[in-house]
């Protein structure tokens, strides 16, 4: 046996003595916090508190979209639903001379249109 | 050290705190010895015993009756004991400690049992040497008499990684034992 394994054996053969081992024991007990749930079931209180979350924030995302009704201008939907609510404007052929046009429109007396009124209505 | 019964684990698995004090009773002594030999310290390997013991309690329901209960307390204890390893500073043997050292291991016969600190003496001047890691495997290997699988279970270690650090750790006490006149 050589020198290393003759000291060790010699240590493992003693024990340190442990004074006062009542007392420490009873210090032990005495500091017992509650114990804790196996991980299998605290992984499962963690779970159920991540669906809970995700279940409100998205409650809380329905609210605010169902509310929001601004819409960005820039937002090429909105402005084309913009025009599509104004009323339409009749456009004037560029191929028929205007007095033409205004003849046309004035032939009978019940369709007699003044000329501002004819500015106003139509895009010249 | 008592063997404690299943019916006595599963009352502490249910909470109950008498049945926890022959637990604490029956391997309080075992941890404290294992932290005296790794930490080389009274008074840290009773802080020891107490941390390992309420851990114990506390994580009681998720312990697997198909396991040891040693090992599982081990397991507890060493992970504690390795963590202040890694945390605290260098600790020196002090002259008067190395002395004893020389003489302990220049009389092979005597087998007198000795003193906590006379052990303590020992130990670290033994040890002064090693990193947390070969002062946990050598301790776990030499004094606790553990086999290298025992080893690797309780310290999650691979055999090759223990291996090597034995090597290392028997290599640096065979040299420093050398320059004390001795090998």
């Amino acid at each position: 046996m050589n020198k290393i394994d003759a000291i060790t054996r010699r240590l493992a053969s003693q024990e340190p003595e442990l004074k006062d081992a009542d007392a420490l024991c009873d210090s032990i007990m005495d500091h017992l916090p509650p114990q804790q749930e196996p991980q299998r079931y605290r992984l499962l209180h963690v779970l159920q508190a991540v669906a809970s979350m995700a279940a409100i924030l998205l409650l809380v995302l329905f609210v605010r979209q169902t509310r929001d009704i601004t819409p960005p201008r820039e937002d090429p939907d909105y402005r084309q639903s913009l025009e599509r609510l104004q009323p339409e404007r009749p456009q004037l052929d560029p191929t028929i001379p205007l007095q033409e046009t205004l003849r046309q429109l004035v032939r009978t007396k019940s369709e007699q249109i003044t000329l501002s009124q004819l500015k106003k209505n139509y895009t010249l | 050290m008592a063997i404690i019964s299943n019916e006595i684990i599963q009352r502490c698995q249910h909470g109950d705190r008498s049945a926890f004090r022959v637990v604490v009773q029956a391997y309080q002594q075992m941890v404290f010895t294992l932290a005296f030999r790794l930490l080389c310290d009274e008074e840290e390997a009773k802080d020891i015993v107490q941390e390992t013991l309420i851990k114990v309690w506390v994580n009681f329901k998720s312990y697997d009756p198909r396991q040891s209960l040693r090992t599982w307390i081990y397991t507890i204890a060493i992970r504690l004991c390795y963590d202040r390893l890694k945390q605290r500073m260098y600790l020196a043997p002090l002259p008067e400690e190395e002395d004893y050292f020389v003489g302990y291991i220049s009389d092979d016969e005597t087998d007198k049992p000795l003193e906590n600190h006379e052990l303590l003496a020992v130990i670290k001047s033994l040890v002064k040497n090693l990193s947390p890691k070969q002062r946990m495997v050598f301790t776990l290997t030499h004094l606790e008499g553990m086999s290298s699988e025992e080893v690797s279970q309780v310290t999650g270690m691979d055999a090759s990684k223990i291996k090597s650090n034995l090597y290392v750790a028997r290599k640096t006490i065979r040299e420093q034992l050398k320059l004390l006149g001795y090998e």
